[in-house]
């Protein structure tokens, strides 16, 4: 145990005396959370269209103040003259609404009338919007026409656990879950790595340490330091987004950490075996950061990823991490429904600690090192 | 004449041993080739912002013609997976609440009879707001389902009726958006990650200073360096627009020509990110580092990943310093939509003005490293 | 002297410290070790001594206990080296310390992972860090201690578990003489204590001071024994043969060598001096007077010395059938020997600063043509800056530097050009073969393609690669890179020829071979700049310049020198320098 201490004491002094991974090591976390938790808007607004009015009549108009005034859509900087789909290809509306000449009367006399949209469906998010609303047009046109109202039904739409559909409550645990494991990761890696790489992992070899001992003083300042960054993220994520515990915070602080030590263990396992830094840090990058990115639900919901990929999503720490989160902060459940995320994660952990203790094992040097 | 046929021999001697050093070395190659190619088949088809697929839940206390003619229009708009009948609300809450429907109807005991009677009646929709994104969605998809929905004995035409008409992608393929976002997104961190790589491990090997002793100018030995990377980097674009084409069916509407300018534009300016990287750091750690926290919002702000008018005016406003967006820009419009040069020659400009400004920057740091 | 000198700490004194029986390792195809047979016993001081790819290190680290043998055995303390290691002290070249940490820290750690008590740690780091005088610095950064500091350090770290066997892997090298010295005493009195010390060196003149050597080469042992018995068995004597007219000797001596009636077998060729070895020295010295005085050379001495152990090597290798190759001379075009003893460059009060750390300071030198200008130093003494500002890599913050006519001005492409350049890290390219690397630089310097062919031809005939040009260069090994390396530097055939200790690693017979062709150079008139720190390459120049901190402490002929320094002409260069050094120390190193 002492050994341990010794170990680790050392990882900490070479740790704090490097700048620039200090640096790293704080700043970019909350930098991330920056940039995600406040650039990352699910919702399209001001999506810039073409109103072309070729019937001007008091109920066309009408449609296009509606139009103007929404949020959804704006008014491109485009001079609407000929009926060419210029401005789609250009890229300077999304879409273009014309509405004919004759409209407004067709719509007094009750007679069937067309209006048209054409959509750049390039841009998949804003095409699906711009459906939405052009359907939308032609309902409220519709009703606008009826005297009565006919068959309608309404819904009443309640929405749970994010009434304001607030995306920061959503991808701020999200972020949480991608720092946590890409900083701490990153910075183990690159520390075990850097040994080898020296060359004074020797010492290490000949010391009276056993494989299990180095890699768990190793790992020990790794876990502290993700601490603190989750302590750090945590505060930011209250007071720039006003994130609050939504029940009982035990279940968060354990996966938290068991989440992090899964992190640092799966970056040793690399920089173990990984002979450069720089192969360390690639290695982490495609086999943690990208994964976490884009298979843990973060920003994409699994359900939407063809099952041929999806089982990929299984071995993917963040997404049980994740789901941890957004329980803690958003449905409040706890123990009760999300404990399979602290055990799942407990196995990630043990695996990659087995992984790194298997690499590390023989402590001798192997011969490509010559 | 002689010393003209010299320089081009001695320039040749310098591409030819960068080239044989790139092709010698493995891992590099490696990373040249295989992560762009996965991440391009892995964002392809993984990233799908719409919503279908979710878990709906029903709870119909009328059970009747009316009321299943409702649900069954509900599956059909392709929203959802499945439709699970659930017994009571309670029972929808809870399992809402544990994360298991994201949608949940519940259709009144007198529905039908309102519908007849009164011609209007209220179902209620409760979604799991965690989801913030799939709730968004589903709300307004959700509406408009609902608002068309008529029982299926009537038969009136609606009054006013839109012609949408959907173009460059009327299928509305989520890859089709994506591959020529990511495309760009893979050539940022490619380009950045290799030429970095390639000039600090000169540097870390001491045989920079042996090369700053030669003959060779600045300039050549910095396109002795980039020439090889430049060609790989274009092949890269190559398979991946390739990829693109055979796996997705992403078209290529647009014009090659102007195409490879494009990304031979964008390469130099991800080689010249990566220049710049190589002349600040003084280890390849540091610049591993530092090129993750650079490629992170380069990603972000340009578009290629998340939508661009989903960002607040304020990132939007600072990513016109992003470069991939403008190539993002010009891929996504002339694969997709044809676009010529008449269109693009703003972006177009702004690439090579970026290009330009790094290239520029990076000669003039490259000598003054050693000391 | 192979008893035990002091009793040892342990109770077994009659098991040896270090057995090896049939030791092979192999690396894939290529064999570093073979059937090795050494007994090591307890207390004794002993060297493995030879050239780089020896196999020493190799040797170490299986003795460390961090690399396996192929075969055959190897027992510490009649234990398996992994068991025994807490017994043992393994030193390495440079990975011992960590940078970041302060000696202290150092200290504290290596006790930690030793299990050393607590109380014994506080009682020993006080009692090293008197003995090796770093008791001040202790809170300061070890990667900011001079190399010396370093190695102490790295010593003090390796005692703190008490070992009772030190494995020290080349821990002078680099070092300036003062603390070549120091850590020298320091090694005495361990073997004082009782330890067993197994030391691992390239230089010759170590091994003479271990109570038994170990000559090794290409991974087998040449010859094994007390460094005295070793020479003894010679049976030979060396002749100094020094002159004023030094180089005309020599060319009478070359020649004398071709007769097949010759009496000396090995002939040295140094900057003041040529060395003969010879069984019959009676017989020598009469014919070297003969010879010289028929040639009208009136002031020569010939002295007798003993064989050096370089010399044992050399006759062992000569025993197995080495042969020592035939190297063509370098393909030269164009004569330009009329220019000898011009001034190629100089540098007037020379200066540069990092920040707020001077490297260099006040450094005035000229180097001509048709010379050799030795700079000496310790690592970190400025050497490698000064080079840097004379070729032009960085700029000087004080003095001037002038170039000669002949050479162009500093900072173009013509100048580059006839410039020749052979850094301390390396010059070729590890994943391209040979040839291309050869081609590489022929290209560069823009030869034609005829010069281009028969200079590419020569340096793989010096190095013996004919067949092996296609051989990827990562795969060889050291000596044999730095020689392609020195090769690939003077393709061009420059006027101004920088080399960075250019004789690092490699083996006595490539090292006289290299100074040979050194020397050819600079007879065609070239001027060349030689940075050492083997005092005894430092004979072969013909001025020399001794840097300490920065600055120029001693500029001369090595005579010169040693003259001033007070010291005869057949001192040997390093007392002059420990003199030297000594009076001009400002800070303790």
């Amino acid at each position: 145990m002492r050994r341990i201490v010794v170990q680790a004491a050392k990882e900490w002094s070479e740790f704090r005396r490097d700048r620039l991974s200090l640096a790293l090591a704080f700043l970019l976390p909350l930098a991330t959370l920056l940039l995600f938790g406040s650039g990352v808007r699910l919702q399209a607004k001001h999506i810039p269209i073409v109103v072309r009015d070729l019937d001007k009549s008091s109920i066309s108009k009408r449609l296009v103040d509606h139009l103007e005034s929404s949020e959804v859509v704006a008014k491109a900087r485009w001079e609407a003259t000929d009926s060419s789909t210029a401005a789609l290809c250009a890229s300077d509306a999304r879409a273009i609404i014309t509405v004919p000449n004759g409209f407004g009367d067709d719509i007094e006399f009750g007679d069937p009338t067309k209006f048209s949209a054409q959509i750049d469906g390039s841009d998949i998010t804003t095409a699906h919007v711009m459906k939405a609303v052009a359907r939308q047009i032609g309902i409220s046109a519709s009703d606008a026409a009826k005297e009565g109202k006919d068959y309608e039904v309404e819904p009443d739409v309640q929405v749970r656990f994010n009434p304001d559909l607030k995306e920061s409550l959503f991808i701020v645990p999200g972020v949480f879950g991608i720092v946590l494991f890409m900083y701490p990761a990153l910075l183990a890696a690159v520390a075990a790595a850097r040994e080898s790489e020296l060359g004074t992992v020797v010492n290490l070899y000949t010391s009276s340490l056993s494989a299990i001992e180095a890699l768990m003083g190793k790992a020990a300042v790794y876990i502290l330091v993700g601490l603190l960054e989750a302590a750090l993220t945590l505060l930011s994520g209250r007071a720039i987004f006003g994130l609050t515990f939504a029940s009982e915070p035990s279940l968060f602080v354990v996966a938290t950490v068991i989440y992090l030590c899964a992190a640092v263990f799966f970056g040793l396992m690399v920089g173990t075996f990984a002979r450069s830094q720089t192969v360390a840090v690639q290695a982490t990058a495609t086999g943690g950061f990208f994964p976490s990115l884009l298979l843990s639900g973060f920003v994409y919901p699994i359900a939407n990823i063809p099952p041929q990929l999806s089982w990929l999503c299984l071995f993917v720490p963040a997404r049980y991490y994740i789901d941890a989160c957004r329980d803690a902060f958003l449905h409040g459940t706890g123990w009760t429904c999300a404990w399979i995320d602290p055990l799942v994660l407990a196995v990630f952990a043990a695996v990659f600690f087995a992984g790194a203790w298997w690499l590390m094992r023989p402590m001798q040097l192997d011969d490509a090192h010559a | 004449m002689p010393k003209c046929r010299l320089l081009n021999h001695r320039l040749f001697g310098l591409i030819a041993k960068e080239t044989m050093q790139i092709l010698r070395e493995k891992h590099l190659l490696f990373l040249l080739l295989f992560p762009p190619t996965v991440q391009l088949l892995l964002l392809g088809a993984a990233l799908d912002p719409g919503v279908h697929n979710s878990n709906l839940g029903v709870v119909d206390y009328d059970q009747s013609a009316g009321s299943r003619g409702l649900i069954s229009r509900l599956m059909e708009s392709k929203l959802f997976r499945d439709d699970h009948m659930v017994s009571d609300e309670q029972q929808l809450n809870k399992q809402i609440g544990r994360g298991q429907l994201a949608v949940g109807v519940v259709i009144p005991s007198n529905f039908e009879q309102q519908l007849e009677e009164r011609h209007q009646a209220k179902v209620r929709i409760i979604l799991d707001g965690v989801d913030a994104y799939t709730a968004g969605i589903a709300n307004v998809q959700l509406k408009q389902v609902i608002s068309e929905f008529e029982p299926l004995e009537k038969n009136e035409h609606k009054a006013v009726v839109p012609s949408i008409s959907i173009l460059y992608n009327p299928d509305l393929r989520s890859s089709w958006y994506f591959i020529p976002g990511v495309l760009g997104a893979m050539l940022t961190l490619t380009s950045t990650l290799v030429s970095s790589s390639v000039l600090l491990r000169e540097k870390e090997l001491g045989t920079l200073e042996q090369l700053l002793l030669t003959p060779y100018e600045t300039w050549e030995i910095l396109l002795g360096k980039i020439a090889p990377i430049f060609a790989l980097l274009m092949c890269d674009a190559g398979v991946a627009v390739l990829t693109g084409m055979l796996v997705f069916g992403v078209p290529f509407r647009g014009d090659v020509g102007l195409f490879a300018l494009a990304s031979a534009l964008y390469v130099f300016v991800g080689i010249g990110l990566g220049m710049m990287l190589a002349t600040v750091c003084r280890t390849e750690r540091q610049s591993h580092l530092v090129s993750f926290f650079v490629n992170v919002p380069v990603m972000q702000l340009s578009g290629a990943v998340v939508p661009f008018e989903t960002m607040p005016k304020l990132l939007q406003d600072i990513g016109t310093l992003d470069p991939l967006r403008y190539f993002t820009v010009i891929a996504r419009s002339l694969m997709i939509k044809g676009a010529g040069f008449g269109a693009l020659w703003p972006d177009l400009l702004a690439l090579f003005m970026f290009a330009l400004a790094l290239f520029c920057f990076s000669l003039k740091q490259f000598r003054r490293q050693l000391s | 002297m192979a008893e035990p000198t002091a009793s040892s700490v342990s109770n077994d004194c009659a098991v040896a410290a270090v057995r090896l029986s049939c030791l092979c390792k192999n690396f894939g195809s290529l064999s570093a070790l073979a059937d090795l047979d050494v007994q090591i016993g307890a207390g004794e001081l002993f060297g493995f001594v030879g050239p780089d790819g020896a196999g020493k290190t190799t040797l170490l680290r299986i003795l460390a206990g961090v690399k396996h043998s192929t075969s055959g055995e190897a027992r510490i303390f009649d234990e398996d080296p992994r068991q025994a290691r807490l017994r043992v002290g393994y030193l390495t070249q440079h990975f011992s310390l960590y940078s970041e940490l302060s000696i202290d820290e150092n200290l504290k750690y290596y006790a930690g992972v030793r299990n050393v008590s607590r109380a014994n740690f506080e009682q020993r780091r006080e009692a090293l860090l008197q003995r090796v005088g770093l008791s001040e610095f202790r809170n300061r950064i070890a990667g900011h201690l001079s190399g010396g500091m370093r190695q102490k350090l790295a010593l003090c770290c390796v005692l703190m578990s008490d070992p009772d066997l030190l494995l020290l892997d080349e821990p002078t090298t680099g070092l300036d003489p003062l603390s070549r010295g120091e850590v020298w005493q320091l090694i005495r009195e361990l073997v004082t204590d009782g330890k067993t010390v197994v030391i691992a060196t390239p230089h010759f003149d170590e091994g003479q001071r271990c109570s038994r050597v170990a000559l090794m080469q290409g991974g087998r042992i040449l010859a094994a024994g007390p460094p005295s018995e070793l020479i003894k068995q010679l049976g030979s004597t060396r002749l100094e043969i020094r002159c004023d007219k030094l180089q005309a000797a020599t060319r009478l001596l070359l020649k004398a060598q071709e007769r097949p009636d010759i009496a000396f077998n090995e002939m040295n060729v140094y900057g003041d001096r040529v060395d003969l070895i010879s069984v019959d020295p009676a017989v020598v010295q009469s014919d070297v007077q003969t010879m010289l005085s028929q040639a009208g050379m009136s002031s020569y001495t010939v002295s007798f010395a003993e064989p050096t152990l370089e010399n044992v090597f050399i006759a062992s290798l000569r025993a197995r059938g080495f042969v020592e190759p035939e190297c063509p001379p370098f393909p030269f075009a164009g004569a330009s020997a009329q220019i000898a003893g011009e001034i190629a460059i100089e540098a007037r009060q020379l200066g540069k600063r990092f920040g707020h750390f001077t490297a260099v300071d006040k450094v005035s030198i000229d180097i001509r043509h048709g010379e050799i200008f030795g700079l000496l130093g310790a690592n970190g003494a400025g050497k490698t800056t000064t080079i840097q500002m004379l070729t032009g890599l960085i700029k000087p913050t004080t003095g001037e530097i002038l170039v000669g006519e002949q050479c162009g001005k500093l900072g173009t492409s013509e100048f580059r050009r006839r410039l020749g350049y052979m850094s301390q890290k390396f010059t070729l390219y590890d994943d391209l073969t040979v040839a291309e690397n050869l081609a590489f630089y022929a290209a560069a310097y823009s030869l034609d393609a005829s010069l281009r062919q028969q200079r590419v031809e020569w340096v793989l005939s010096m190095c013996e690669l004919s067949k092996l040009q296609h051989t990827v260069v990562g795969s060889l090994p050291w000596g044999l890179k730095q020689r392609i390396a020195f090769g690939a530097s003077v393709l061009h055939q420059p006027s101004l020829l920088f080399l960075d200790e250019p004789t690092a690693g490699l083996d006595p017979v490539a090292r006289r071979q290299l100074w040979r062709i050194i020397r050819d150079f600079a007879a065609h008139g070239c001027a060349v700049v030689v940075t050492t720190h083997f005092l005894d390459d430092a004979e072969y120049c013909h001025r020399l310049g001794l840097m300490i901190e920065g600055q120029l402490a001693a500029q001369g002929a090595p005579g010169e020198i040693k003259t001033a320094a007070g010291h005869q002409f057949s001192a040997s260069l390093e007392e002059a320098f420990i003199s030297i050094v000594l009076q001009t120390r400002t800070v303790p190193v």
